[in-house]
């Protein structure tokens, strides 16, 4: 498909020179390299924003060990899962 | 000797180590909690609590906190697993915390190691003073809850 669509980018001086020197580093266009760019990180969450999410995770764990009636037995068992990932 | 007993551990934990010395002794305890990090393969506790200092836009040489809070006679499992989830949560807004209830020997223990760097890259280190005001709130909490207790702060 002809990529005929424009997208202007507002950078500085430097910053242009700096994703120019990257693009030609990766032997790629401007336009390939930001593209590139895009893609690869579409998706990926920051660790702020990770660890935010575990914060739900957490509280269910945390509600479960104190939950009155789960056993201490079973919040053992709760306790050897987490365990495992520490 | 006080009915509760807040205890903060002496130590730069500056070291290299410092998070697995502190995470890997907290796991070791017969019931364990905490906020901010996940359960998922690839990525260890231990490094979820690393990644926020790679990730902070501040420097500090502590790594991490470590405090326990001992109780002169033994209480029920539920409140004293209570007191861990309350006072973790206390962190949790900012800092990653992992908590654990120790029920080995005579008094029950429960165990803190906060991650000195918050996981908001923008939000300062726990410094002595944070940290100090958090404790300080901790103990007040405590005493308010349990009137009929006595509740020390101690640095050792």
């Amino acid at each position: 498909m002809k990529k005929s669509k424009r997208v202007d980018l507002r950078l500085t001086p430097e910053e242009k020179q700096f994703l120019k020197q990257q693009a030609q580093e990766q032997d790629m266009t401007v336009s390939e390299y930001t593209w590139h760019c895009i893609i690869n990180n579409a998706g990926k969450k920051t660790h702020e924003q990770q660890i935010t999410d575990s914060l739900a995770e957490n509280r269910i764990l945390n509600a479960l060990l104190l939950h009155p009636d789960l056993s201490n037995k079973t919040k053992k068992i709760i306790t050897e899962e987490i365990k495992q990932y520490v | 000797m006080s009915d509760i007993q807040i205890i903060v551990t002496k130590g730069a934990y500056d070291n290299d180590d410092a998070y697995n010395c502190v995470l890997g002794y907290i796991s070791q305890k017969a019931y364990l909690g905490g906020y901010g990090f996940c359960c998922i393969p690839g990525l260890s506790v231990i490094e979820q609590f690393k990644k926020s200092e790679t990730a902070s836009n501040y420097s500090g040489s502590r790594k991490v906190w470590h405090f326990y809070v001992t109780f002169l006679e033994a209480w029920k499992v539920t409140a004293l697993l209570e007191i861990c989830v309350q006072t973790a949560k206390l962190f949790s807004a900012d800092y990653q915390v992992m908590f654990a209830l120790d029920l080995e020997g005579r008094e029950p223990h429960l165990h803190f190691g906060v991650n000195a760097f918050s996981y908001h890259p923008d939000t300062p280190i726990l410094s002595d003073k944070i940290m100090g005001k958090y404790l300080k709130y901790i103990q007040t909490l405590l005493s308010q809850q349990y009137p009929n207790k006595t509740v020390t702060l101690i640095f050792k």
